[in-house]
């Protein structure tokens, strides 16, 4: 179920079916410059690529819920939906790309 | 990750802080046994390959930089140790478990593939096809004497890691209260799969997953109604089912109700019959 796009850019993101952005994501923004950094220059990664090319063990843990929070704010998106997570890659969305900027 | 924290300066195996994660699934010793089980390789291999985020395999542990945090699998077995470095306090490691594993049995369940299993938190060597250490020991214990029914379950040592983060303060002080992590009437901690993909993944559709889980474990209580230790599983994970409904209801209000996502008592109820003699006897 897609992300109501009139909640992007507001601090409760929303899904058409009513689920909100879980709280405990919130802690996980604070490596938005890194790893949004990462999925650019890494060209469309996995998750594992995502951990695997890490700086830091701190940011290497902090890799999938970061992806969930990225997705949620739509500053991500998947190249296949149909992937399973295992071979699901991931690409910057013109938000994210945005949302890059800013740390520049 | 050219240097792993599983190994000395000179290659010796060593031990490492891990966040633990075993579980087994049911009905694939019986699935290897039977005369389909050609076929039932190909669905299994594709399925966990496809559902963890991370390669599989015992060398992949050993090759740097193929996988961050690699699993093995060996027949209805599955172990993956997160190692927790020394600048992290446990909780964050251990909140990744949990919230990839959540992802990964929802996904499980959808190929009718149901998890049980535990969280440990403790010392273990996982290297190059060796898997050794009371962290395993540990989890397999969980899995074989507390979860007993599909759920993946939290050691003592996980719970009080996230309950110390969830107190802390500052910064990087976790909010873990609407983590999905749900206590069973035994007083045990296990992972809430169904609410954590639910959380994690935005573009999961609710309806549909709810309406497939719903279908998957009625066709297995309906499959195993012969077998009471099976079918009092698929019992739980019944009960499981309705809990999640009725916690999502909000959602569901306008879709026809949470009652419309239930699975029915009828299946859920046990049934007793009278002592009669065998037909044609």
């Amino acid at each position: 179920m897609p992300i109501d796009t009139s909640t992007l850019g507001t601090q409760a993101p929303r899904t058409m079916d009513g689920r909100t952005y879980p709280p405990y994501l919130r802690a996980f923004e604070r490596f938005d410059e890194q790893l949004l950094s990462q999925v650019r220059g890494l060209e469309e990664p996995t998750l594992n690529r995502l951990a695997v090319e890490a700086s830091s063990p701190k940011v290497r843990s902090a890799v999938s819920p970061w992806i969930a929070s990225a997705e949620w704010r739509g500053l991500i998106e998947r190249v296949d939906a149909a992937e399973p997570v295992g071979r699901r890659r991931y690409r910057l969305t013109d938000r994210g790309a945005a949302k890059l900027a800013e740390f520049s | 990750m050219g240097d792993s924290p599983f190994t000395g300066p000179g290659g010796e195996p060593r031990l490492a802080e891990c966040a633990v994660l075993y579980f087994d699934l049911l009905g694939v010793s019986a699935m290897a046994r039977g005369d389909a089980a050609e076929t039932e390789l190909e669905r299994f291999d594709r399925t966990i390959r496809g559902a963890f985020p991370y390669p599989i395999g015992a060398s992949a542990a050993a090759e740097a930089g193929r996988g961050a945090y690699p699993a093995t699998v060996f027949s209805d077995s599955v172990v993956q140790a997160v190692p927790i470095p020394a600048e992290l306090a446990p909780a964050e490691p251990v909140f990744q478990v949990i919230l990839e594993v959540a992802q990964l049995q929802a996904e499980l369940t959808t190929r009718e593939y149901f998890a049980r299993g535990a969280i440990a938190l403790d010392k273990v060597h996982h290297y190059d096809g060796v898997l050794f250490g009371p962290a395993l020991v540990e989890a397999v214990s969980l899995e074989r004497e507390i979860a007993v029914d599909p759920r993946i379950v939290l050691s003592p040592a996980v719970t009080a890691a996230l309950l110390r983060a969830g107190a802390g303060d500052g910064p990087e002080r976790f909010c873990y209260e609407e983590a999905p992590v749900l206590v069973d009437k035994d007083g045990v901690a296990f992972v809430d799969y169904l609410a954590g993909a639910f959380q994690a993944d935005p573009e999961i559709d609710l309806l549909e997953r709810l309406r497939d889980h719903r279908e998957v474990v009625t066709r297995q209580l309906r499959q195993n109604l012969t077998s009471y230790s099976r079918w009092s599983k698929y019992r739980w994970v019944a009960e499981y089912h309705n809990a999640t409904c009725l916690a999502y209801s909000d959602a569901l209000a306008d879709r026809g109700g949470f009652e419309a996502f239930l699975i029915d008592s009828i299946h859920t109820k046990r049934r007793f019959a009278p002592l009669t003699l065998p037909a044609g006897s």
